[in-house]
């Protein structure tokens, strides 16, 4: 992990996004050195952007236990941090999103914890952009409605988003991965119905 | 092989460097055989003279390459539906091909590119920059889509 998050230090560079500090790829930062694994991590995605807008917008994660689930480069849960969460979580299987987050959770002076803890809130941030994704991610989520957890979702409209299970609760013009700088997207905050 | 495809779209960010570049030497290597085509998240940039001179060192012709993006490609009647396989070079195009998905059934894989156009200072270190992200595309297409066809010079 420490070599990783050298790595990260060393050939991304931190931004401001969404008011959350993040190290960011750039055109210099060389990582098709990391093999075949896209590293999603390395960049903001209009789901997880909006997600983070609405959090600090509303507080609506004042004083709440949260998970941010496949958070990638943790925008959500550091969002929620600032945003006054009592306790942030991340679920994210990729070990380099993991040593991002730690990195970018420090550079925002905000603690965000690994691991199964109990929490009060679920934010999700754009996991619909694949079929396979979708598949593993919707029975986790139905797990925590099931137990009466409140679930999150943001997403511009991607592939394999559950539409007729949402409900539009916000959304926010934002930025998306790979776009031209000044190009917005249109992006939804979503209930993840029962 | 098997699971040789009849139409590939190789993309990148800016379809003026590396995914030009797939798209040539697989037009190289295996001509006839694949419908080939390549394309970027955005029209921004155009072939520059490093990827024309070490593609010209492979006998690949770029001169009269012209960028284009996913949404160029469409206005302009190259129907996305036709393609079987996108192959991203670049974690911006992976994304974009998987927003595809929504509107066309395809096939995406992943082949991590070293981008070359911000390395090196000089020309000689920018050429090995190139020639660098060139080969990692042969090498890739080589282990993906076996040997070179028969009666091709590759």
């Amino acid at each position: 992990m420490r070599d990783r998050a050298a790595f990260i230090t060393r050939n991304l560079t931190l931004q401001t996004v969404e008011g959350v500090a993040l190290y960011q790829a750039h055109a210099r930062s060389r990582l098709s050195r990391l093999g075949d694994v896209p590293p999603y991590w390395a960049y903001v995605w209009a789901g997880g952007a909006a997600l983070a807008r609405h959090v600090t917008e509303t507080g609506m994660a004042r004083g709440q236990r949260v998970l941010d689930f496949g958070a990638g480069s943790g925008i959500v849960g550091i969002a929620a941090a600032k945003a006054g969460a009592a306790e942030v979580w991340a679920d994210e299987p990729d070990p380099w999103a993991r040593a991002a987050i730690g990195l970018n959770a420090a550079a925002n002076a905000v603690a965000v914890g690994f691991g199964a803890a109990p929490v009060d809130l679920l934010l999700c941030g754009d996991v619909f952009y694949s079929a396979d994704v979708a598949a593993t991610v919707l029975p986790v989520l139905d797990d925590w409605r099931a137990r009466g957890i409140p679930v999150l979702i943001g997403d511009p409209g991607r592939a394999a988003l559950p539409r007729t299970r949402l409900h539009l609760v916000a959304e926010y013009s934002v930025h998306d991965m790979g776009d031209a700088p000044d190009k917005l997207t249109m992006t939804g905050v979503y209930d993840y119905q029962p | 092989m098997a699971d040789f495809p009849n139409s590939v779209l190789f993309c990148c960010d800016h379809n003026a460097v590396r995914s030009p570049m797939a798209e040539a030497l697989m037009k190289k290597f295996y001509g006839q055989r694949a419908y080939v085509q390549s394309a970027g998240v955005r029209n921004d940039m155009e072939v520059d003279g490093f990827s024309i001179a070490v593609c010209r060192e492979m006998g690949l012709e770029l001169e009269r390459h012209r960028s284009r993006s996913f949404e160029e490609m469409q206005t302009w009647g190259d129907d996305l539906s036709q393609f079987d396989l996108v192959v991203a070079l670049s974690p911006g195009s992976q994304k974009a091909a998987l927003d595809l998905t929504r509107f066309y059934h395809l096939a995406v894989e992943y082949w991590p590119i070293l981008d070359p156009t911000a390395i090196g200072e000089g020309r000689e270190a920018k050429l090995a920059a190139y020639r660098q992200a060139r080969d990692q595309i042969r090498d890739r297409m080589l282990a993906r889509f076996g040997s070179p066809s028969a009666g091709t010079d590759a």
